[in-house]
């Protein structure tokens, strides 16, 4: 049997692409994902379910939990993938939070005249129905995923804490933290509902799941792209420890931007040499997958906190500040937002393991220079790639760490703070006192934002190390497309969850419209 | 996108057929299934889950309720149907019994000749392991469906009872109840297991079959969607209008095959245009096919229990209904085993809808079951609408022989009950028939005709059977007659009834359906 479209990867962008094209009952379309699928909501584990503890479901039983090699002083952390339909919108944080108009305009300027910022913000506008917001130019309220953010009502403590102190700083409070001119500190727009988490797969699959042109297959690992020639034809893939042959007239590949980059080279496309140092037939090199992967580094400032350690399910995020690093360039360039930090709230490369209240003040480079690479280590679609984030090497992304960390810092000491923050645990004075003995601390304490991205990066054919063309078809093979956080060629401004639904709303158009 | 197979309604068939279709992994299968689809068992529901009570799952949610005519004298009942992958699988008594060799050397004889017991018993083989007798000739032990008997040490002491009475009557005790040869008192044969750590599990064929093949990537499952008819091009069948999600949406498939049970496999065939002409017309459905026999040849096994008040606190809700029964052959009657007769536990939460208790004393019935009645009723449409049930009439009791036999089961359990001393430590009173009933045929008959119910094994409501029967609707390699690329396989194709519970049969029905289909058959 062929299907019109085999989807690979139930992520954020894989739900909207088996959705999207099966609206029309003539296309058949299967969607494959290697971890659960759940279908209906009243079974949906907690750990997916439940929004709030960010750490919970990241580092619980529905992650691929990678270990990525982030510095060399840092050199193993668990790095949380989403592994069940939703992909890691079924796990993360569920801040819906767009780039900034100068991100998308840059891929534009780069060669993809199709994704500048006002051609991107119309499928901003159709994936959400912004609760708050919805319905104005630059929002939107009728699409699948709901968005709202916090009333200050039910803010915890600090985080109001941390609005007043950031106004103290001369940060101004921007209430739509999505409005393309944002800046400053805002009430964090989440897709987050009653505390539940507004996975893809409740937002995208959930609708369309009873469409009989639309086969959801979870507990299904792709383990290679099959060629005819140039053509991609079918996958091969594992199901109940068997394999199996799928035909597609299209294959759309959505794992992700650790997952993709391997897939494709496990079928042969990628960097020729390195594809045969495994033994791997080259279907095409690619001198580019796996390459210019992205992220954002992050780190934390620690303070023990007053009173006792906030309940499991208290919400992590509520408030966040977008800013320009001092001296930079590159406007809203990082994040800095308050987190509870306890045992059972906090992220690998930080350990409690005591009972105490700890509060984090955490910075987040939106746009770090440095980048790292993705490659095999073994043709086994199990093992995973080796994944060197690669942080730090370039001066400037150190020196924008430190100036996030020091006003964080400044933030904490705020009057605001008075009675909720008890005395800096980490860094220490002696770490801050120069800029080398931070540097070491950032390279011992930095972890990824989980925003992995840029490794299968889209762009003209001028460029060699582009993966796909504009319409995410891959280069050098036919019937080909990857469509996900991989695609970007380069980080955007943003936790990137909504940019990814948006790349792939945009490509289900531009498949509809026979480009 | 076009099937190799679409296999509508997740049956006993239905499961088996897209099972072994799968098994092949260039081909593509699709089965479609009316109710939900559970795919793992640590969140199956329990009324499908539990098997000890038939009726707490029989009357349960997974139902699909129709109602049905059963006599004149008793107002409609309410005829539990299996509405979720496994179908009456997954709700029924889990008695699996297979009818007595002569059951299908008739079916032969009236011109379906791959269907004779010896041509049938390797698939009963093939479908089961028999955890007490497997690897014998007449059993076999590795086929996907578990069955076992309840050890006499596991018997509720009114089972045991019932084993003694049968003893007393003169009856033999068989061991083994699908063996070809028995007859007599006998442990009963179930599929009822501890499976992953719940007793008492209602081993269904969603279980048994479909949870072996649910990963295969060539197979798909799709629950809640309902068949609306069969979509011809000219005479050929070419796909399915199924609703889903409420909306309508049109599969293709290069063979289809409709497992939608006795009940709706005619039901759809109607709905498709193939069944008698006038009746189509009257619905103003266009006539594909002019079948006179689709919803004729009703049959079905009818019950009725003689109560008795029981000593005792009533059982446990999940207390084991069924551990024995009694086959035999009525006097006077020339066919073979043609009567079941069983101890049944009878409380407000252990009857059937034909039984009323509304009070929380302990109760026992004899449950007598004529398994090869010469009456027979019908099928007929009551709307162009899918989701309208056919009117279904068992038409019970027009012959006087079926009355006669019942009858007389009904006073052999009574006599079972009463005259041995056996029952004396079991039983207080009896409750029905009465004295005066039991002594007058023509009153037994009336008591008979208000309180007979179904021993839900309905079938041959699309009978199988040679071109000169214009009554068939199928032939023997299960085709429907008079268009291409069709088939039924489900209790519906039975050409008469079977004298055992129907499961095991439509079972065998599913697995040689697919192959013939792989014999090209």
């Amino acid at each position: 049997m062929k299907y019109n479209y085999i989807v690979v990867g139930g992520g954020s962008a894989g739900c909207v692409m088996a959705s999207r094209l099966s609206e029309d009952p003539e296309a058949t379309v299967l969607l494959l994902e290697a971890g659960p699928d759940y279908p209906a909501f009243e079974q949906l584990p907690d750990d997916l379910k439940q929004g709030n503890n960010v750490w919970l479901s990241a580092y619980g039983p529905h992650s691929w939990a990678y270990r990525g090699h982030m510095t060399n002083e840092l050199s193993d952390l668990e790095i949380p993938r989403g592994r069940a339909t939703g992909g890691s919108s079924a796990i993360n944080g569920q801040v819906l939070l767009r780039g900034i108009p100068e991100d998308y305009d840059r891929w534009a300027e780069w060669g993809n005249d199709e994704w500048g910022f006002t051609s991107c913000l119309p499928y901003f506008n159709k994936l959400e129905t912004d609760l708050d917001f919805g319905g104005g130019d630059f929002h939107g309220n009728n699409g699948p995923v709901p968005v709202r953010r916090y009333p200050r009502a039910e803010w915890l403590p600090h985080a109001s804490a941390f609005e007043r102190a950031c106004v103290a700083e001369g940060y101004p409070v921007h209430e739509d933290q999505n409005d393309p001119d944002s800046t400053g500190v805002s009430p964090r727009a989440r897709n987050t509902i009653d505390g539940v988490r507004m996975s893809n797969a409740l937002n995208y699959l959930d609708p369309a799941r009873h469409r009989l042109n639309l086969t959801i297959r979870g507990g299904v690992t792709a383990h290679r792209v099959l060629f005819q020639g140039k053509r991609a034809v079918g996958v091969e893939a594992e199901s109940g420890g068997e394999m199996f042959t799928v035909e597609g007239d299209q294959i759309i590949v959505c794992s992700g931007a650790v997952a993709s980059p391997q897939l494709l080279m496990l079928s042969g496309v990628g960097p020729a040499d390195h594809l045969q140092s495994f033994g791997i037939g080259v279907v095409h090199d690619s001198p580019g997958v796996g390459k210019n992967l992205r992220d954002h580094p992050s780190a934390a400032v620690l303070y023990r906190a007053t009173g006792e350690r906030p309940e499991v399910q208290a919400p992590m995020t509520q408030v966040g500040m977008r800013y320009t690093a001092t001296d930079s360039p590159l406007r809203n360039d990082m994040q800095l937002q308050p987190m509870l930090m306890t045992s059972e709230h906090r992220p690998a490369q930080i350990e409690i393991d005591d009972d105490s209240n700890y509060i984090g003040m955490n910075a987040s480079l939106q746009l770090a220079l440095g980048h790292g690479e993705l490659t095999l280590q073994a043709t086994d679609p199990h093992v995973q790639p080796f994944i060197n984030y690669n942080y730090y090497q370039e001066e400037e992304d150190l020196r924008r760490m430190r100036d996030g960390i020091r006003l964080g810092i400044r933030v904490a000491e705020q009057p605001t703070y008075q009675g909720i923050l008890q005395e800096r645990v980490t860094p220490t004075d002696e770490e801050l006192a120069t800029d080398e003995a931070l540097n070491g601390w950032l390279r011992r304490n930095s972890g990824t934002s989980h925003h992995i991205s840029g490794t299968c990066k889209m762009g003209p054919d001028s460029d060699p190390m582009t993966v796909v063309d504009q319409y995410l078809k891959v280069k050098g093979v036919e019937g080909l497309r990857v469509a996900d956080a991989s695609v970007m060629p380069d980080c955007i401004r943003a936790n990137t969850n909504a940019t990814t639904i948006m790349i792939a709303e945009k490509l289900g158009d531009f498949i509809k419209a026979g480009k | 996108m076009k099937y190799d197979y679409i296999i509508v309604g997740g049956g006993s068939a239905g499961c088996a057929i897209a099972t072994r279709l799968s098994e092949d992994p260039n081909n593509s299968v699709l089965l479609l299934e009316a109710g939900p689809d559970y795919p793992d068992f640590e969140t199956l529901p329990d009324d499908l889950k539990l098997g000890n009570n038939v009726w707490f799952s029989a009357y349960g949610e997974h139902s699909w309720a129709y109602r049905g005519h059963m006599t004149d004298e008793l107002p409609d009942l309410e005829i539990p149907r299996g509405k979720a992958t496994g179908g009456s699988s997954a709700i029924n008594g889990q008695v699996l019994y297979r009818g007595v060799p002569d059951d299908y050397n008739r079916w032969a004889s009236w011109g379906n000749d791959e269907w004779g017991f010896t041509n049938c018993l390797p698939y009963f083989n093939k479908l089961e392991t028999d955890l007490d007798f497997g690897g014998s000739d007449f059993h076999g032990s590795e086929g996907p469906v578990p069955v076992r008997r309840a050890p006499r040490s596991e018997w509720l002491p009114h089972a045991a009872a019932f084993e003694q009475a049968a003893l007393a009557e003169g009856f033999e005790i068989s061991e083994d109840m699908n063996d070809p040869e028995s007859t007599g008192v006998s442990p009963r044969a179930r599929n009822t297991l501890n499976f992953k750590g719940s007793t008492g599990v209602r081993m269904s064929m969603a279980l048994n079959y479909l949870d072996m093949a649910r990963h295969r990537l060539n197979f798909t499952i799709r629950g809640s969607v309902i068949c609306r008819r069969i979509l011809f091009e000219g005479n050929r069948a070419v796909g399915v209008e199924a609703e889903s999600g409420e909306e309508i949406f049109t599969v293709e498939g290069n063979q289809i095959i409709l497992s939608s049970g006795a009940v709706a496999s005619p039901q759809i065939l109607m709905l498709s245009g193939v069944g008698p002409k006038e009746q189509l017309e009257k619905f103003g459905i266009p006539v594909v096919h002019d079948s006179p026999g689709v919803g004729k040849n009703l049959r079905d096994h009818p019950s009725a229990a003689a109560i008795y008040q029981a000593q005792g606190d009533k059982p446990d809700v999940q207390a084991p209904v069924i551990q024995v029964g009694l086959r035999y052959q009525v006097p006077g009657s020339p066919l073979e085993n043609d009567m079941q007769l069983s101890p049944m536990l009878m409380t407000s939460e252990h009857r059937p809808a034909q039984v009323d208790i509304d009070d929380d004393l302990n109760y026992v019935g004899m449950s007598a079951s004529l398994q090869l009645a010469l009456g027979q009723g019908e099928l007929t449409l009551q709307a162009n609408d899918p989701h309208v049930q056919p009117f279904i009439n068992y038409n019970y009791y027009q012959e006087e022989e079926d009355l006669r036999r019942m009858r007389e089961a009904i006073r052999l359990g009574v006599r079972m009950a009463e005259n041995h001393g056996i029952y004396k430590d079991i039983i207080i009173e009896r409750i029905m028939p009465t004295d005066d009933e039991l002594a007058d045929d023509a009153a037994l008959n009336e008591w008979l005709k208000r309180n007979s119910g179904t021993s839900h094994h309905i079938s041959g409501t699309c009978k199988m059977g040679p071109d000169s029967d214009p009554l068939a609707v199928v032939d023997q390699h299960l085709h429907v007659k008079g268009v291409e690329g069709l088939r039924v396989a489900d209790a519906s194709v039975m050409p008469d009834c079977i004298r055992a519970n129907t499961n095991a049969t439509t079972i065998m029905i599913g697995e040689r359906c697919a192959d013939f289909i792989r014999d090209g058959k």
